[in-house]
């Protein structure tokens, strides 16, 4: 009995001293634990708060930042153009020589009363192959100026272009249309005129993005007068972020289908909304005062780009129709 | 005595101060930090005025004055700008005084190009044209693209998969942030169709033959079109 009195009183001693055990155990975890959870909680927010703080004090640098090369960007865009009007002078004259000629042509087509055709018949022939004002600038390579030498001498070596993927070779043509392109003078940006007519272009090379375009003819009229073009090309940028090659620059060699004496160089962006690789017919913008013609004038507007099966192709497809037909 | 002294002090004065003092206005040669990249130059026969990069037109412009007919060398880091076809160096487009004009590329590294460019005298302006430009006004939000949309993008395109599913798909997969585009700004809801083009741009993306860009800008064009709304 007294054994077992004894051996009772030490057991229930032992689970009471386990509870107790428990209970402290749990008042001391519920006595400390909350104060160091909140400590950590308050070093964790404050923490972030001032990652936050300095995460925003950041974002307003850079963003000011931006806005100082904005504007640095935009007092450079100006400065150029005011260094562009100093040239301008040189070929007002010869402009003028060309716009009056031009004009004495159209007055001699409305007195003979047979205006529409004739300045149909006009435009017709004005239009001239690429390849023909190359070889006429080749003849008179003498006259000319060692900048146009030099490339006239890249494309008869064939290096105009730059490198093309080798055995490759190419029937697609894109046509640009110009829709409603407005011109402004380089000297009097408020004188407004406005650019028609249109380029045809081949494509030269084209890699899964990329592509390359040789200028095959372009007929353009700014401020009534006309334009051909000599040598020209083009080739996809990508004009946002996300890396699409939704853009064209495009270089060509104009020169004036009256005297033939005044040449320029016309460079233009060119800016759709999807990738040019994916138009079949799409309106674009020309976007100034990027765009322009050396010296003479911005161009701004929209224009229509258009994809053409080649005519191999149609012809391939019609006789192959033809064929059948007959059978 | 003198004389002599006097002598040697004119000469020396002639040898190195006068042409301190003089500034050398045949030729210039020197460092432009651009973007705070280093752009090296030289000028036969002008002087440099400014170097600006315009990167939404891939433009490095060179404003100069010149005296005669010359020669600008400048050495272009391929960072700042460069132009290249798929993945190899392609010609830049560079006109002086807006005149096409043909150069010389003299050296090319890994890290940057150097062009040899003539003008005449007169001549202010030199533009060099290129197909890549660092640009500081675009955040570079990088896309992310879970790999398992390539196999959706590949039924899609099988013509598996409705149009108006795959749309809410891609749509609820922006919005929860499963995957990450540029920002694109929102038009307005509209039903039209979708162009083939994004299409088969997606059956090209799902078999590997276009990068990821090309996929997203036809998401793009879905969220300036308001087809995707996000």
């Amino acid at each position: 009995m007294k054994t077992n009195f004894i051996f009772s009183l030490t057991l229930s001693s032992i689970l009471l001293l386990g509870i107790f055990g428990l209970f402290y155990d749990d008042a001391f975890a519920q006595n400390l634990s909350p104060n160091n959870d909140n400590s950590e909680f308050e070093e964790r927010q404050k923490e972030l708060e001032q990652k936050k703080a300095e995460q925003k004090e950041k974002s307003e640098e850079r963003q000011k930042e931006l806005e100082q090369k904005k504007a640095e960007l935009a007092i450079n865009r100006e400065n150029l153009e005011a260094k562009q009007l100093k040239k301008f002078q040189q070929y007002e004259e010869k402009l003028k020589e060309i716009k009056e000629r031009t004009q004495n042509k159209i007055k001699a087509s409305i007195s003979s009363n047979e205006i529409s055709l004739k300045s149909q018949q006009a435009e017709e022939r004005i239009i001239k192959k690429s390849e023909e004002i190359q070889q006429r600038l080749a003849e008179k390579s003498d006259k000319l100026d060692s900048r146009i030498k030099n490339i006239l001498d890249k494309i008869n070596d064939g290096q105009y272009m730059g490198v093309k993927t080798p055995t490759k070779d190419y029937t697609e043509t894109f046509e640009l249309t110009f829709d409603s392109v407005g011109a402004s003078k380089i000297s009097a940006l408020s004188q407004m005129s406005t650019m028609t007519g249109k380029m045809t272009f081949t494509l030269y090379d084209k890699s899964k993005s990329d592509l390359k375009l040789e200028l095959n003819e372009c007929n353009i009229v700014v401020d009534e007068i006309n334009y051909n073009c000599g040598f020209g090309k083009a080739r996809t940028v990508s004009s946002g972020q996300s890396g699409a090659k939704d853009s064209l620059v495009i270089m060509a060699f104009l020169e004036d289908g009256v005297l033939e004496e005044l040449h320029a160089t016309m460079k233009l962006f060119v800016n759709a909304n999807i990738p040019i690789n994916n138009i079949d017919q799409s309106q674009v913008s020309i976007i100034g005062p990027q765009s322009k013609i050396s010296n003479l004038w911005i161009l701004n507007g929209t224009a229509t780009l258009t994809k053409i099966t080649s005519e191999n192709n149609i012809t391939t497809s019609l006789e192959e129709g033809m064929s059948f037909g007959d059978k | 005595m003198n004389t002599k002294s006097l002598f040697l002090f004119s000469l020396i004065f002639t040898i190195f101060f006068i042409p301190l003092v003089i500034p050398n206005s045949f030729a210039d040669s020197g460092v432009v930090a651009v973007e705070s990249i280093d752009v090296i130059y030289n000028i036969e026969h002008g002087n440099m005025e400014s170097i600006f990069l315009d990167p939404d037109f891939f433009e490095l412009i060179i404003t100069m004055n010149t005296q005669e007919d010359g020669i600008l060398e400048i050495t272009i880091p391929r960072v700042i700008l460069d132009a290249t076809f798929e993945s190899s160096d392609d010609m830049f487009f560079v006109l002086v005084d807006g005149f096409e004009t043909s150069y010389v590329e003299s050296k090319s590294t890994p890290t940057s190009r150097t062009l040899m460019i003539p003008f005449f005298n007169g001549d202010s302006i030199v533009e060099i044209i290129g197909t890549h430009a660092l640009n500081p006004f675009i955040s570079n939000t990088e896309i992310i693209i879970p790999n398992w949309i390539k196999n959706n993008a590949g039924w899609w395109a099988d013509g598996l998969i409705e149009d108006a599913d795959f749309v809410l798909g891609i749509q609820y997969l922006i919005n929860e942030e499963i995957m990450t585009i540029p920002q694109t700004p929102s038009g307005q809801s509209s039903q039209q169709p979708i162009p083939n083009w994004i299409k088969n741009n997606a059956g090209w993306w799902a078999d590997g033959l276009i990068e990821d860009a090309e996929f997203v800008s036809g998401l793009q064009y879905l969220i300036t079109n308001g087809i995707i709304r996000v």
